[in-house]
């Protein structure tokens, strides 16, 4: 049985936005600790690691593990139904086959339920370990967002280069190249802006721009981002929310210059 | 075991001595546990035990005499029960359940009463059973402090027993017991009654909590706590449903273990453990997951909960299933119920010839009180189980189960250079799901295969998955030359099966060879890449040849309907082979990275599957 009370509703259509474009069907697994989801993309290229912790819910209650075999493009088409204010409530039984949705408005004179049939999915479930990353960037949400934005004019990859000094991206493409380096700033006005590396070893890396312009549909969620990178490891770029996160995993591109 | 070659005579005499003897143990059973309750100075159960205890007896008997009708009546009278009680006085129960078994694998199809316990005698053998099992090999916890006391004893005030086994079963939720236990001691120094901690502040409460993990528990016991002292007076109601209806934070299991232990009420629960050993000791092959086969479970546990005891039965059917009936490797030889358990049956079944364990079923006069004789009605839960190839161990542990018919379609053709080549169809699995945009041979899955022939209650044969598989090509790739075709060979290999992390996937294989096969199957790559997605409602298919199946990545248990093919081929050692291998030594000499290459363009421009990144987790 899961019972969870979300109060700003807007929440939850943003998270839907924010993974339906890059998986179609996922369990949400829901227990104790809150609902999480995890999935690769149908290429296998990246993986979505999504956690919201019961305590972003009034009340949650859920007193045995759950898996809600989910399609993402009919939930977040039901989710378009609700207000960005409503509480939303979701419900499941047990045993049930349906994902069962509430919302209310503020004013609490309009209810709306919908139902939303359940599917069986088999899913692998990967474990991710702990990583030490060499780099780990900082930096507004926006920022990240619109680089990657910029840089798709030229190239479908770019190359991250981290430094003690600062952040490059860089494309090259038939049009020509471009680059945006973001310096190490730490401006105590505009914290939400600055950009912060944690840095023990230089890197730089390829990744698929296709991939990354995906993940920034998660923007809304956080005003910061942090990418988390390795060499040979897949880059880690984390939205952390209120009471849970987003997290996405892009294998890095093999031997594409080479 | 059943010496097979024995005459049907014979047969019946020894079923029938091994009846008798039976009844003996049951009566010896009887002595013991009276003696066992005896001993704890409880007349509460010396009291509740021995009526049962004399509904076997009688069961038995009149089962005995109905049988004999001869001699061997008197002489087993004789018999010391001594004697009976070591060995042979388990084989009779288990040997009805073997027949049932070899009856089973051979028809192919059981009923759904295969799955239940056919009469009262046989569920008191199990419950008894675990009872003995659990009286002697139960963990002593601070809150099984009155284990085997009537539960309300005179100077506590009704639902305290509750209150505490309700907080235990809370904090036992995703945390192990050995954790538990210190801060079970201090939640109940701090708040020894329910009033105590309704009246607490939540605050303390989530403090006390700290390093539990799962806060939202401590706030549900909380909340739950002032809501049963307003509603019901600060005793927590002994009526399972009430308490999962009322009752914040308490779910049908946790209902029924406070029922249980606290009330002493009849009320069955179901948890990971109690699931496993039920789907083995009824064989329920069924997917777990889904919500008739849970059903069935829940209704299993309710027919067999104890009377009586049912708090130590419950406990006991969970403790069995944590130590001794395990996931991997289980302690079949420490089994209580291993004489009345389905897939121990099936694993003895298999070790024996299937053909002679068939005899021993048709040669038996006798009936069990637990046979599966309702074969009217078939099953239509299990997926079918048709000649696995399993190692003993895996017989057990085969549950749960789902399947899949998997035809690996060959064609051989003049490759470049003249020589004939033999090429593999692959086709890219759906974006979605188990194994999303991985390749593997055509395969139907198992709701196709039921829905193809409007049979959701028997299993599949050979025959039908051909069929589906046929039906499956022809549609989904307009391949409509199979129906014509004759240079056509068609060859059932038996099947695989594969463990992901919660399913056991069973892969039927078959083989369809096209030995002339130009211009078959057209959508191959040679027909250009434009065909490649056109074919048949968006999937990708692709012909290969077995040194690039080597290569490609394909799910493991796909690979494994492949080895099936190479061990086929092997075996029948026929020309097909020699090609095939003389093929794939010269296309090895393919640079492994031009091969790798390949693949990777079928996924995504030069990007890494993140799969290789990280383990599929050990759960």
């Amino acid at each position: 049985m899961l019972e969870a009370r979300l109060q700003t509703g807007a929440l939850l259509k943003k998270v839907l936005e924010a993974i339906k474009e890059l998986i179609t069907d996922a369990n949400f697994d829901c227990s104790d600790n809150g609902i999480a989801l995890q999935a690769m993309d149908n290429s296998h290229v990246a993986l979505v690691a999504l956690l919201l912790r019961h305590d972003g819910f009034e009340p949650y209650r859920c007193d045995r593990s759950l898996a809600l075999g989910v399609n993402l493009v009919s939930l977040s088409k039901v989710l378009r139904c609700a207000g960005n204010d409503d509480i939303i409530t979701l419900k499941a039984d047990d045993t049930g086959d349906v994902l069962s949705l509430t919302f209310e408005n503020t004013d609490n004179d309009r209810i709306s339920e919908y139902e939303l049939k359940l599917m069986d999915i088999d899913s692998e479930h990967l474990g991710i370990p702990e990583t030490a990353y060499d780099a780990i960037v900082q930096m507004s949400s926006n920022e990240f967002a619109r680089i990657c934005r910029d840089l798709q004019v030229l190239s479908d990859s770019v190359q991250i280069d981290v430094t003690k000094e600062g952040v490059k991206f860089a494309a090259k493409g038939e049009l020509g190249s471009g680059s945006v380096t973001l310096k190490q700033n730490s401006n105590v006005d505009k914290e939400e802006d600055s950009t912060t590396i944690e840095l023990n070893q230089n890197v730089s890396l390829n990744f698929s721009l296709k991939y990354l312009i995906n993940f920034t549909k998660a923007t809304a969620l956080s005003g910061r981002v942090s990418l988390s990178m390795s060499s040979e490891v897949p880059l880690l770029v984390e939205y952390k929310m209120e009471s849970g996160y987003i997290r996405y995993y892009l294998a890095p591109k093999i031997g594409e210059d080479v | 075991m059943a010496s097979s070659e024995s005459p049907a005579r014979a047969k019946s005499v020894r079923s029938a001595a091994a009846r008798a003897a039976l009844a003996i143990r049951s009566e010896a059973q009887d002595d013991q546990t009276d003696a066992h309750s005896g001993a704890d100075g409880d007349d509460y159960d010396a009291a509740s035990q021995t009526p049962s205890g004399r509904r076997v007896r009688r069961n038995t008997t009149t089962s005995a005499t109905l049988v004999t009708r001869n001699k061997l009546t008197s002489s087993d009278k004789s018999t010391p029960p001594a004697l009976a009680l070591p060995i042979d006085n388990l084989v009779p129960d288990l040997e009805d359940l073997v027949a049932d078994a070899a009856r089973v694998r051979v028809s192919g199809r059981h009923s759904p009463d295969y799955h239940h316990f056919a009469t009262p005698a046989s569920r008191e053998r199990v419950h008894d059973a675990i009872l003995v099992w659990y009286d002697a090999h139960f963990r002593k916890l601070p809150w099984r402090r009155d284990f085997h006391n009537q539960p309300t004893t005179t100077d506590e005030k009704p639902g305290q027993r509750a209150y505490e086994v309700w907080v235990s079963e809370i904090m036992c939720q995703q945390t192990q017991v050995a954790t538990v236990i210190p801060y079970y001691n201090a939640w109940m120094a701090k708040w020894p009654t329910i009033e105590d901690l309704a009246a607490a502040d939540i605050e303390d409460v989530n403090k006390q909590w700290t390093g539990l993990g799962y806060y939202s528990r401590a706030s549900r016991l909380h909340s739950g706590a002032q809501k049963v002292l307003n509603d019901f007076n600060g005793v927590l109601p002994s009526d399972p449903v009430v308490l999962e209806k009322e009752v914040p934070g308490i779910g049908r299991y946790t209902a029924g273990a406070i029922a249980s232990q606290a009330y002493n009420v009849p009320a069955e629960l179901v948890d990971g453990n109690v699931i496993r050993v039920l789907s083995r000791l009824r064989a329920i092959g069924g997917d777990v997951k889904s919500p008739k086969v849970i059903d069935l479970h829940w209704k299993i546990a309710k027919e067999l909960v104890h009377q009586n005891r049912p708090g130590c039965f419950n406990q006991g059917l969970m403790e069995l299933g944590a130590t001794v009936c395990t996931p991997q490797n289980p302690k079949c030889g420490e089994c209580p119920v291993q004489s009345s358990c389905r897939a121990y049956a099936e694993m003895l079944d298999n070790q024996e010839s299937r053909q002679e364990a068939f005899k021993a079923f048709e040669n038996r006069s006798t009936r069990a009180d637990d046979r599966d004789d309702n074969t009217t009605e078939a099953c239509k839960l299990c997926v079918p189980q048709e000649d696995m190839e399993l190692r003993d161990q895996e017989l057990l542990t085969q549950y749960p189960r789902k399947a899949c018919a998997v035809s690996i379609l060959e064609r051989i053709r003049k490759g470049p250079n003249g020589k004939p080549t033999s090429e593999f169809l692959l086709v890219k699995r759906p974006e979605k799901g188990l194994l999303a945009g991985m390749w593997e041979f055509p395969t139907v899955e198992q709701s196709q295969l039921r829905a193809d022939h409007n049979q959701p209650d028997t299993p599949s044969t050979y025959k039908q998955r051909s069929e589906s598989s046929q039906r499956y090509l022809v549609n989904k790739f307009k391949f409509d030359w199979i129906k014509t075709c004759k240079d056509i060979q068609r060859r059932d290999l038996g099947s695989v099966q594969h463990l992901f992390s919660h399913i056991r996937k069973v892969y039927h294989a078959e083989w369809v060879l096209v030995v002339d096969g130009d211009g078959v199957g057209n959508v191959g790559r040679d027909e250009g890449k434009k065909n490649k997605k056109a074919a048949g409602e968006g999937l990708e298919v692709e012909w290969l040849t077995a040194a690039e199946l080597g290569t490609a990545a394909i799910p493991t248990g796909i690979n494994k309907t492949f080895q099936l093919l190479q061990k086929y081929k092997a075996r029948a050692g026929n020309d097909v082979d020699e090609s095939s291998s003389g093929r794939k030594r010269k296309k090895l000499e393919v640079p492994e990275d031009v091969a790798m290459k390949a693949k990777k363009v079928k996924k995504e421009d030069g990007l890494a599957d993140i799969s290789k990144f990280f383990k599929p987790s050990a759960k």
